[in-house]
């Protein structure tokens, strides 16, 4: 809203001042100019009064004189002189000596003459160089009360009045006197006065309401408008783009209005994307960072396995010789202990099965240096897993175990070595058995997972009925040599080696457990599709 | 009955040892060698029923020996010991002309039951 301590400085108060300044000018030259006129108006007629009452004058003088009835005359000029406006009559002589007056002596006042002066006023004489050359005159004399307009005109000798018998007047003389009228003025400036007063009322009333009706105009159009688009505007550098200027109007400030309403919209959107896009990018780094890190892992891993691998597969040939020594010579040692002696037997016996247990380790140990040589076919899991089963379930350590198996019919093929596929079922129900200490229920489930990134997954579910594994363990399960079983038990290269096979067919293998619940393991492998059909046999060509 | 003669080849003393103890005490005849050349040279002077030999030895491999050794005794068996108890190898010996194959580390039981396959007598 426009505060009107402000309003000098606003628009809409400048030009309010300055239009009101240029009205009060213009009455003031107006008004002055129309009284001027006016008075002058005024003064005319009184004056064209003047000059009708001074031919009845004559008139009346020329009848008396011709007459010879000077008390008529007389009467008439103090009848005449007792009008309104009349202030008086004088008629002087040529020699300039008045010789009528229609004031009565000692009551008629000199013009401009003070109310306290007692004398009896006598009117001077007009003192005339060349009578016969004056002229009719008016002038305005006195001040205040005693302002009088005079009016001065010479009694011109006509043919009636020298051709008169009386002969008291020649031919010569064209003039034979001089009338001196004086009138009140005070009609006059009453008039003036009024007309004064009046339209300075107007004017100012005019000036009033014209400024009134301009400021709300252009409070209206302009200050009004400016106060709200000053409002947008402030909004917007507080960044609050919710909120359209509310100017509807057909005029230049409607336009503006709609052009700044258009270009906080365009901030508004510009700013969503902004922010809709910092938020995307802020994911998509988290996802791909992610994405890297789990790449780094399973690259760590991977490398971790290799270097593993080569180291095993030097150990193991270096260890395989001295076992084999041990192992023989133990036999020997053995088979020459007469069989009273039971106790060296089994003592021997120990020795052999213990070395006999290294060489076990060392066979896990050669599962990671596996690799060239393999046969690459197309296998069917589902037939995999119940070939498998078929193969276990006469070991005793599967004889108190139940199988669920629940086989997705119709799965696409994966392309991999079935051995080293088998090896790695082989150690998911190995592993199940133990868990559950040889008794329980183990599910099997297959299924095919919906395309990600144009390639299928079929998963592989083993669920048992064990204990299930704690989190803290779940993120070293896959490491080499973590075990969780007793001494003696396990190698803890498994899981290991499930992992190394698993992750070189391009699958994936995760575990997940409710401590408690059981474990689930998920074993992920590509499908092979058609086309890597076409692929494998272009490659064999060459 | 004609003593059937056997060569162990083996870089490795501990097992060249557990070889020639394993089999006299079985009543063989027994050689052995601690590599491919010296094996060759021994061929020389005497006929083998069945050769025993290590995969990767130092110089000459097993697979090589393995070669020479047919053309000088067409008639012997080979058998070749491997420290990688992994089929593939075994199988790729087996293809080149070996006649059977043995994992490290080995008992007396499977040394003597891959030896008595390999001379046709009854395991």
């Amino acid at each position: 809203m426009v505060k009107f301590s402000n309003l000098s400085h606003s628009l809409a108060g400048k030009l309010i001042i300055a239009i009101g300044s240029l009205m009060v000018l213009g009455s003031l030259a107006f008004g002055t100019l129309f009284i001027h006129f006016e008075q002058r108006q005024l003064v005319e007629n009184l004056v064209n009064y003047a000059s009708s009452l001074a031919d009845l004058v004559n008139r009346s003088i020329q009848y008396g004189m011709l007459s010879g009835r000077r008390d008529l005359m007389r009467q008439d000029l103090q009848m005449i002189s007792e009008g309104k406006r009349v202030r008086f009559i004088r008629i002087y002589g040529p020699d300039g000596k008045l010789r009528f007056s229609s004031e009565a002596p000692g009551v008629a006042k000199a013009p401009g003459a003070s109310k306290t002066q007692g004398a009896p006023y006598e009117p001077p004489a007009i003192r005339v160089k060349d009578i016969n050359a004056l002229a009719t005159t008016h002038s305005i004399v006195g001040a205040g009360a005693q302002k009088t307009l005079l009016y001065i005109t010479p009694i011109k000798n006509g043919p009636r009045c020298h051709a008169a018998a009386c002969h008291f007047h020649g031919k010569g003389n064209n003039v034979l006197g001089v009338l001196e009228e004086g009138f009140y003025t005070k009609d006059v400036d009453r008039v003036v006065s009024d007309n004064k007063i009046g339209t300075a009322l107007i004017g100012g009333l005019f000036i009033l309401v014209i400024s009134a009706s301009l400021f709300i105009i252009l409070y209206r159009l302009v200050s009004k408008p400016v106060a709200l688009l000053e409002d947008g505007m402030k909004r917007v550098a507080d960044c609050e783009l919710d909120e359209p200027i509310d100017i509807n109007t057909r005029d230049e400030m409607g336009l503006l209005a709609r052009t700044f309403n258009s270009m906080m919209q365009d901030l508004k959107l510009y700013r969503e994307s902004r922010d809709h896009w910092a938020h995307n990018l802020e994911e998509e780094i988290k996802r791909k960072t992610g994405e890297m890190m789990r790449t780094q892992e399973s690259l760590i891993n991977t490398e971790k396995l290799a270097s593993l691998g080569r180291m095993s597969a030097g150990i193991a040939h270096e260890l395989n010789s001295p076992l084999t020594g041990i192992i023989t010579f133990a036999h020997l040692l053995r088979n020459r202990v007469p069989d009273s002696d039971a106790e060296a037997r089994e003592d021997l016996q120990v020795v052999i099965d213990q070395a006999e247990r290294c060489a076990k380790i060392i066979k896990g140990l050669l599962g990671f240096s596996r690799g060239a040589g393999f046969e690459m076919t197309q296998i069917g899991l589902n037939t995999l897993l119940e070939s498998t089963i078929s193969m276990i379930s006469h070991q005793s350590r599967f004889y108190n175990i139940k199988f669920d198996l629940r086989l997705s019919p119709g799965l696409p093929p994966v392309f991999a070595d079935p051995n080293q596929i088998q090896q790695v079922f082989l150690n998911m129900l190995m592993n199940a058995s133990d868990a559950m200490d040889q008794k329980g229920f183990i599910t099997i489930t297959t299924r095919l997972l919906p395309a990600e990134d144009g390639r299928r997954m079929i998963e592989t579910e083993f669920t048992d009925t064990g204990p299930g594994i704690a989190e803290a363990d779940l993120l070293k399960i896959f490491e080499p040599f973590f075990t969780t079983k007793p001494v003696g038990q396990g190698t803890g290269l498994g899981l290991s080696v499930s992992y190394g096979i698993i992750k070189k067919y391009g699958g994936d293998i995760l575990a997940k457990s409710v401590p408690g619940q059981g474990a689930i393991f998920l074993i992920r492998l590509p499908a092979r599709e058609k086309g890597d059909e076409d692929a494998d046999e272009k490659h064999s060509g060459d | 009955m004609q003593t059937k003669s056997i060569l162990a080849i083996d870089d490795e003393e501990i097992v060249r040892m557990c070889c020639s103890r394993i089999l006299r005490t079985a009543g063989y005849d027994v050689d052995t060698s601690s590599g491919g050349p010296g094996a060759l040279e021994m061929t020389e002077e005497k006929k083998y029923d069945v050769v025993l030999t290590d995969l990767k030895m130092p110089g000459m491999d097993g697979i090589a020996l393995m070669v020479e050794l047919k053309k000088r005794l067409p008639d012997a068996r080979v058998i070749v010991v491997t420290g990688y108890s992994t089929i593939e190898t075994a199988t790729r010996a087996m293809t080149m002309g070996a006649y059977n194959y043995l994992e490290k580390p080995f008992s007396p039981e499977s040394l003597l039951a891959v030896v008595r396959d390999a001379l046709g007598e009854k395991v």
